[in-house]
């Protein structure tokens, strides 16, 4: 038998256009901040991400958007089975702000209930803040997320969202006991195994 | 909403796929994972084309104004009770049927595409059938298959009987038929296959050999013609099998209900429940035994291959069906580097400079484009239409009668099933009978199509409208007496008509470097063929020369995909 591996955890980054979840999720993942991959995609669907909470080895998926929002055709199967969502608003964009309660609505929505939510006020090394710590946090509480302020290019707080989401969601046994998380795997057909064997004795005709 | 700005970020593109169905869908997937600039739009607000799925306040919209150049037509709605979360439910308008056979799957083995859907299984076939319907036999002499009677079937037999010491063939004949109205009752492990009754009337559909050696409502003699007709099933494709094969060749053109009652003299009753295997439209007099057999052997060479449940032939895609498809493979398009744009038609295509088709959007914009992928929904000026009555209802009951593991042993319990009704089984108010079958598929909430305590069924026949609305009203209420589930209701309805071409062509119309594909056909079961159309249209742009495979991941995208699965986690 293979080693048991490692739980898997999936985790989404939604929100505006432009608003750097793209940018959060390359610096936390592969420690770059390049300001020229402006609307680059990352090119995969989801990336990888290996972390150790209290000695115990996680294994994250991160998914980002596509670039999908940008024409407002993110796709509701983009959400199925993700156990996080972690939604980013450009701290010096208050339009991106104020679209927050949009994006947390498409999380309801679409996410499997109990999803924990986190969210991420960006870009706080640029001049011109138009949305106050107060506000985003304020905003966070109303819809039961966690908050943070982050920079990407100063690399400031970019690990707080993603380890206090997996916190939250080892915490929760909803979202982690693999009875609960894996029911729909459980009752769902397994396509990877066995398509050749024979044993279908049922339909033999032979 | 910030910085959201419309405008395209290229006016150049390689392919302008036109659509969010089923096969733009899937071509804007797979020609941007071979490196072509890809933009996808779609006139709608939403994804799927002709197989989208909706929440009830979104199906509501759409049946009231139906897409203009769609094939949908005299549209219905009904609440019939207050529905708690009406943006919660993902109704589709293609809940279709994927055969552990079909090309489709093994398309998305090959490029490990499986784990971006959850799977689950279509248990048993039902088919409605009254005790006077089986007691009604044929005047049927010997038909020349007679002399073809299987063996297989006496030998399943005689191994059953071995088995159950327990008795002669009558007592195990009454013991095989568990009535499943009321509560629900699970056979003991190990025992032999039975055929199950609901409410007396819905009858599972023999489709082994097991089946038909135990099935209580045949005749020996009806055994052994449904034996030898299953045999004839498997072995009529094979060149090297004569007797079959030119048995087939004969009467590729006889109806199924003509061979059925000649060759293999069986029963009407034994003949609709045949038929339904095939989930064909039309009746088993206007049914072709060249296509019956076409569909036969593919669920014939899907039953009891499903490792994790081997009562089942074929899956169902969570969240929709083919409109989960539609989705994942339009994100597939953007996370390889195309754009979707919904909301988006095109107004008009002229041909550029350099070969090159200059499309000009409803959203003002003028884009280039070497090719451009559309989809006719008028079927070719020379072919004709037909067209099938549909209905989505959704039931305040999850019916688990319906849902109830067929054998102990099965991993998963299924989570749809298909009802039919057959011809001339319901009648109107006004005393017309169905000139065809109607048939059900039945989704539980694992589909995560509706709430817990619910389900969604999904009906169809060509019987049409407005008769055709009323029948599938009666067969869905005439099944929710057979379950037997106290205070089942229907919630919520909504009929439709949508109509296809006759004949899937297999030509692509083409005009140059302007592609029109087929729509979809109407088959209940995802249609092999649309797979096959699309894979054409890819070799024809990408070249015959690439070798980049069809919907292939990119390299990167095969690093990430082989860090995620680890050791043998898969994603669902
Ligand atoms: C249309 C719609 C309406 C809804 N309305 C309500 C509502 O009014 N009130 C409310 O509280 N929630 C509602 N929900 C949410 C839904 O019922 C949630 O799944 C449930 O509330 C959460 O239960 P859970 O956390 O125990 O999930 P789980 O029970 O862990 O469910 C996980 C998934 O496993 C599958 N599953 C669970 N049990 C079974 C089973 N016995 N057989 C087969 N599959 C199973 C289901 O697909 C489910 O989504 C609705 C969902 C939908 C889609
Ligand atoms: N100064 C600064 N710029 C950022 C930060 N995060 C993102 N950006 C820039 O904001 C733009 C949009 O970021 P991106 O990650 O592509 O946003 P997305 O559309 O949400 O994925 C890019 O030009 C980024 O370089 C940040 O923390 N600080
Ligand atoms: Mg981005």
């Amino acid at each position: 038998m293979a080693p048991e591996s490692e739980p898997t955890i999936k985790i989404l980054l939604i929100g505006p256009s432009n608003s750097g979840k793209t940018a959060l999720l390359l610096r936390y993942v592969d420690d770059i901040f390049d300001m020229d991959t402006a609307t680059a995609t990352i090119g995969v669907d989801f990336r990888v991400k290996k972390v150790a909470v209290k000695g115990k080895a996680y294994r994250l998926l991160l998914f980002d958007t596509a670039g999908q929002e940008r024409f407002r055709t993110l796709t509701s199967s983009y959400y199925r089975n993700a156990q996080g969502c972690i939604l980013v608003y450009d701290v010096s964009n208050r339009e991106s702000f104020l679209s927050m309660d949009h994006w947390f609505g498409e999380c309801a929505k679409y996410a499997e209930p109990g999803i924990v939510t986190y969210l991420v006020g960006s870009k706080i090394d640029r001049g011109g803040r138009a949305v106050a710590t107060e506000e985003g946090k304020a905003l966070a509480e109303r819809y039961g997320a966690g908050f943070v302020e982050v920079s990407s290019k100063t690399r400031e707080n970019v690990r707080t969202p993603f380890v206090e989401v997996v916190d939250r969601i080892i915490e929760t046994p909803e979202l982690m006991d693999p009875k609960l998380t894996r029911k729909r795997r459980e009752n769902a057909v397994a396509l990877d195994h066995g398509v050749d064997d024979d044993t279908a004795g049922a339909s033999c005709v032979c | 909403m910030a910085d959201d700005d419309f405008t395209l970020p290229s006016n150049e593109w390689d392919v302008l796929v036109c659509g969010t169905g089923v096969k733009p869908s899937l071509l804007a997937a797979a020609l941007s994972r071979a490196g072509k600039r890809v933009l996808q739009v779609d006139p709608n607000t939403y994804y799927g084309s002709d197989s989208g799925a909706f929440s009830v306040d979104e199906l509501e919209t759409w049946a009231t104004t139906l897409p203009p150049d769609s094939p949908f037509s005299h549209a219905t709605v009904e609440r019939m009770i207050e529905i708690a979360r009406p943006r919660s439910y993902t109704l589709t308008l293609a809940p279709h049927l994927v055969y552990w056979s079909s090309n489709l799957l093994e398309l998305l083995r090959e490029v490990e595409m499986t784990s971006s859907f959850s799977w689950q299984a279509v248990g048993s076939w039902w088919v409605y059938l009254t005790e006077e319907d089986v007691a009604a036999r044929s005047e049927a002499g010997g038909g020349i298959g007679g002399a073809l009677v299987d063996i297989g079937v006496k030998t399943v037999k005689a191994g059953g009987t071995v088995r159950r010491k327990a008795g002669g063939w009558n007592k195990g004949r009454k013991a095989a038929s568990v009535d499943l109205s009321g509560m629900p009752e699970l056979q003991p492990a190990g025992s032999t296959p039975t055929l199950r009754k609901l409410g007396g009337v819905l009858r599972e559909v023999p489709s082994t050999f097991e089946d038909v050696a135990w099935s209580p409502d045949l005749q020996d003699r009806d055994r052994g013609y449904l034996g030898g007709f299953l045999r004839f099933v498997t072995k009529c494709s094979d060149p090297t099998d004569t007797k079959h094969y030119t048995l087939l060749k004969e009467h590729a053109d006889t109806s199924l209900a003509e061979f059925l009652s000649t060759v293999y003299p069986l029963p009407p009753f034994t003949i609709a429940s045949i038929h339904s295997l095939t989930l064909l439209p039309t009746s088993p007099e206007k049914t072709k035994l060249r296509d019956a057999v076409k569909a036969l052997t593919t669920h014939m060479n899907s039953t009891g291959r499903i490792p994790d449940i081997r009562s089942a032939a074929a899956l169902t895609i969570a969240y929709g069906g083919s409109a989960e498809l539609c989705q994942v493979w339009s994100r597939g398009a953007a996370v390889a580097g195309g754009i979707n744009v919904l909301a988006c038609g095109v107004e008009s295509l002229t041909s550029g400079d350099d070969s090159k088709i200059l499309a000009k959007l409803t959203t003002r914009q003028t884009v280039t484009a070497d090719w451009v992928l559309n989809t006719t929904h008028t079927p070719s000026t020379t072919g004709t239409s037909f067209t099938l009555s549909k209905g989505i209802y959704i039931i305040t009951s999850s019916l688990p009668s319906l849902f109830a593991k067929k054998f102990q042993d099965d991993r998963v319990s299924p989570n749809a099933v298909v009802l039919t009704f057959p011809t001339g089984s319901l009648i109107t108010e006004g005393g017309e009978k169905n000139n065809a079958p109607v048939y059900i598929i039945a989704h539980s909430s694992a589909t995560g199509e509706c709430g817990h305590g619910e389900c969604v069924l999904y009906t169809s026949t060509a019987h049409l409208q407005p008769s055709g609305y009323e029948l599938s009203s009666l067969a869905l209420s005439r099944a929710l007496q057979a379950v037997g589930e106290e205070g089942a209701q229907v919630a919520f309805a909504c009929n439709y008509t949508q109509s296809f071409p006759t004949t899937a062509s297999e030509t692509t119309q083409s005009n140059g470097p302007v592609i029109a594909l087929n729509p979809l056909s109407a088959d209940l079961a995802f249609d092999d063929e649309a797979l096959e159309e699309c894979k054409r249209v890819y070799r024809r742009i990408v070249g015959e020369e690439c070798l980049h495979g069809f919907l292939e991941m990119t390299e990167e995208m095969r690093r990430q995909h082989m860090l995620a699965e680890g050791e043998e986690e898969y994603l669902n």
